[in-house]
């Protein structure tokens, strides 16, 4: 069984009278059975020696009645006195108190020292111990006999035992006095032991209103006369002026307990009202939870404000479309962001806390690991495009790995961030290939300038040779097919270096209206000897488009030599211009009424080097670049066989979207 | 029968256009210097000038404007490698009667000369 501190203080209480009590009553009983049996002896002593004086008379008048009465009345004296003797120098026996003869052997046994004066033996018969006291009768210096008186040694035993069995109950009457008192003082001391141990418990299950210490009396208030409400002490009872913060009484240092203790201890409130070493306990401890209490709401506003923080900072790193992560100086994953999560294609639980090697294949878990352990032992950030595959396919990172600095070994670490830069890296390759096509454009346009000239000069001599000889001769033959290829070679020069000049860009704004215009002015003589006629149907207000004026009229003129040509002869092109049905893009038609294109064709006209005439006639770059130029300004191109118009049967239309420009346009400023 | 005078830096092609044209029944000079065919213009007497847009120290569309500022009655067919629309645009609106895109086709160069000079 566990005893309490009640117990434990009784225990130790009554060990502690027992431990006492015993050595007292050892000491006690040692000194009183000394003192007992000397006074027992001295008055054996006594006895024996009086007796010596009264016996020189009738000892020197041969008395020996007289000696009888003498030792015989002496031994009626006291109980005690087991016989007396007396013993001449002779050896014989003039008087003892033996009633059943003298025994002899008594003689020898206590023989008298002339030194100590007398002698002091103990007998021990076998029933009883006797001190056999021998006093000389003397006169004179004369020892005329020698005085033997035995005394019980027994008796004088029982009266010491007599004395230890009273002082034992004394004792035991003492102790029990002891605890009784004891018990009473302890009790209080218990009792605001046991309140601080609820108190504490109190606190530690998480109440922290708890009141400790006894109500007082008389309160500061009271006994400074005092009714300032606003001050943290007035009316409060449970805690003591001295152990609070920010009193206003006058005689009060300002600050915490720490800072105003030395002056409180001098004013009259704490003088009256601080109590035992228990007390103040109390109310210490009371002043400490308040304390405690005050301290944890401010704990829990900062966790709640570091939590608001945490929150936020992960909201945003979760935000930012680049993955982010923080390892410390071992390589372990501290804080990652949703991107990384993702890109990993697992929850953040399954990463914070775990190494590359637990996260990605050991070769490339080694290599990160390399690159880590560089970093962070150089100092220097490591920048590095990536290509990985993933869950989600095949992608290029832009990867930075930067180390974060500490004197402190833990505090060090490498932050990596990443950003998927596949679609700059696309747009990259593009513009590397559009670089490679530009120069194979300027080198094909430098050529076909240079050619142009001596082809020309080639099918101009051809075409005269052709005159000079036989219309039916094979000269004739030949020279026509060098003509007819010549001009084959002349129309990809002219297509080349259209499909050159479609790469440079001058920006304007303009009105449709004004390059169709354009366009037709230059094209329409040469339609009309062929009875091919443009009809106009434009939209009555100006239509602007911000581009390039020069392009969007080559793209109209190869839609028209492209009408013109599926035409041949006799028919007409229809160019209309409007908004479409939102308001924000202009819609231009060019249909024509011509031989149309097969359905499976019209998917394929705008592929370059695709062309359904002759081979003498398109290079098929001609809607290649058109298209080319109208997706440079954000718009669309779409062929329709038959048209879309239902008056006519047969033919093509192209329409064409353009982005609306709000700007008015600027005339021939940059056209 | 028309006094006509070509203007192009490469001298097979100046041949070439006499050639085609003199067939024609027609009077053609041929130069490659740009101050020549100017001088040879402002004597007078020049039906139709053939003028390359691409010379060697001036371009086409400079002689074309000093010749009719030399003889404003001269009519002038531009030929051009580059059938943008602005060079085209730009010859016709100083007066140039007509273009034709290089390489230069007979029939085409014949036709536009004819219709040229009916003018």
């Amino acid at each position: 069984m566990k005893l309490g501190f009640k117990g434990k203080l009784l225990l130790g209480f009554f060990i502690l009278l027992m431990v006492q009590g015993l050595v007292i009553f050892f000491w006690f009983s040692q000194a009183m059975k000394a003192s007992v049996l000397d006074e027992i002896k001295n008055q054996g002593l006594s006895t024996a020696t009086s007796l010596a004086v009264g016996l020189v008379e009738p000892l020197l008048a041969m008395d020996y009645l007289r000696m009888k009465l003498l030792v015989d009345e002496t031994t009626r004296l006291s109980n005690d006195i087991f016989y007396i003797f007396v013993l001449d120098p002779e050896g014989r026996i003039p008087a003892h108190t033996f009633k059943d003869g003298f025994p002899v052997a008594l003689k020898t046994v206590n023989p008298f020292s002339r030194t100590k004066g007398f002698s002091l033996k103990v007998l021990d018969t076998g029933n009883e111990k006797i001190y056999d006291y021998a006093v000389p009768i003397t006169v004179n210096q004369d020892i005329l006999s020698v005085l033997r008186l035995g005394l019980s040694h027994t008796r004088a035993e029982e009266v010491v035992d007599q004395v230890l069995v009273s002082t034992i109950i004394i004792m035991v009457l003492a102790i029990f006095l002891a605890g009784l008192v004891g018990t009473l003082l302890a009790n209080p001391v218990i009792r605001s032991i046991k309140k601080l141990h609820d108190s504490s418990e109190q606190a530690l299950r998480g109440n922290l209103n708890i009141h400790t210490a006894p109500a007082l009396a008389k309160n500061c208030w009271d006994i400074m006369n005092c009714s300032r409400t606003e001050c943290p002490a007035y009316k409060n009872y449970h805690h003591r002026c001295w152990y609070l913060a920010g009193t206003l009484c006058p005689t009060c240092v300002g600050g915490e307990y720490a800072k105003k203790i030395e002056s409180c201890r001098k004013c009259r409130v704490y003088r009256q009202c601080s109590g035992d070493e228990i007390q103040s306990l109390a109310e210490s401890f009371d002043a400490m939870t308040l304390s405690l209490k005050g301290n944890l709401s401010d704990l829990k506003d900062a966790e709640k404000i570091l939590n608001d923080q945490k929150a936020r900072l992960q909201t945003i790193l979760d935000a930012i479309p680049d993955f982010i992560s923080l390892q410390d100086a071992q390589g372990r994953y501290i804080s990652v962001n949703k991107a990384f999560c993702e890109m990993l294609d697992r929850p953040r639980g399954q990463i914070v806390g775990r190494f590359n090697k637990d996260l990605f294949p050991p070769i490339i878990a080694e290599h990160y690991d390399d690159e880590d352990r560089s970093v962070l032992s150089s100092s220097t950030p490591l920048v590095k495009e990536n290509r990985i595959k993933d869950h989600r396919g095949t992608r290029w990172l832009h990867v930075v790995k930067i180390p974060v600095p500490g004197k402190d070994p833990a505090a060090r670490g490498l932050v990596c961030s990443g950003r998927d830069i596949s679609m700059l890296k696309e747009v990259q390759d593009q513009l590397t290939h559009a670089q490679k096509m530009e120069s194979v454009g300027r080198l094909a346009a430098g050529v076909a300038h240079e050619i142009n000239t001596p082809l020309g000069i080639i099918l101009g001599y051809g075409q005269l040779v052709l005159e000079d000889v036989e219309k039916e001769g094979q000269i004739h033959q030949d020279v026509s097919a060098i003509v007819k290829q010549t001009k084959i070679c002349a129309k990809i020069v002219k297509d080349l270096l259209n499909f050159s000049r479609s790469s440079e860009s001058v920006a304007s704004h303009f009105d449709i209206h004004t390059a169709l215009e354009e366009v037709m002015d230059v094209v329409e003589h040469t339609f009309g000897l062929n009875h091919v006629t443009i009809i106009r149907n434009f939209h009555p207000s100006p239509l602007c488009l911000k581009g390039d004026k020069e392009k969007i009229r080559q793209v109209f003129i190869n839609l028209l030599n492209n009408a013109f040509d599926a035409i041949g002869s006799n028919g007409k092109i229809f160019v209309g211009t409007g908004k479409d049905e939102p308001g924000s893009q202009m819609k231009i038609c060019v249909t024509d009424t011509g031989c149309g294109i097969a359905k499976k064709n019209l998917q394929k006209i705008f592929d370059p080097f695709y062309t359904t005439k002759g081979p003498d006639k398109g290079t098929g770059l001609g809607l290649s670049v058109s298209f080319g130029i109208i997706k440079e300004h954000k718009g669309t191109i779409e062929a329709y066989s038959p048209p879309s118009n239902k008056y006519l049967s047969q033919g093509t239309e192209v329409v064409v979207l353009l982005p609306l420009d709000n700007e008015p346009a600027k005339g021939e400023q940059n056209g | 029968m028309a006094e006509i005078i070509v203007l192009d830096d490469v001298q097979d092609a100046g041949t070439l256009i006499k050639r085609i044209l003199e067939r024609k029944g027609h009077k053609v000079t041929p130069f490659t210097e740009e101050e020549e065919a100017i001088a040879h213009v402002a004597k007078g007497g020049t039906d139709l000038a053939v003028l390359d847009i691409k010379l060697k120290k001036m371009n086409g569309v400079e002689v074309l404007e000093e010749m009719k500022n030399k003889d404003p009655n001269v009519r002038v067919i531009m030929l051009t490698g580059y059938p943008t629309i602005e060079t085209a645009r730009e010859s016709l609106s100083l007066g140039a009667a007509a273009y034709c895109v290089k390489p230069i086709d007979k029939d085409e160069l014949e036709s536009k000369v004819e219709e040229v000079l009916k003018t």
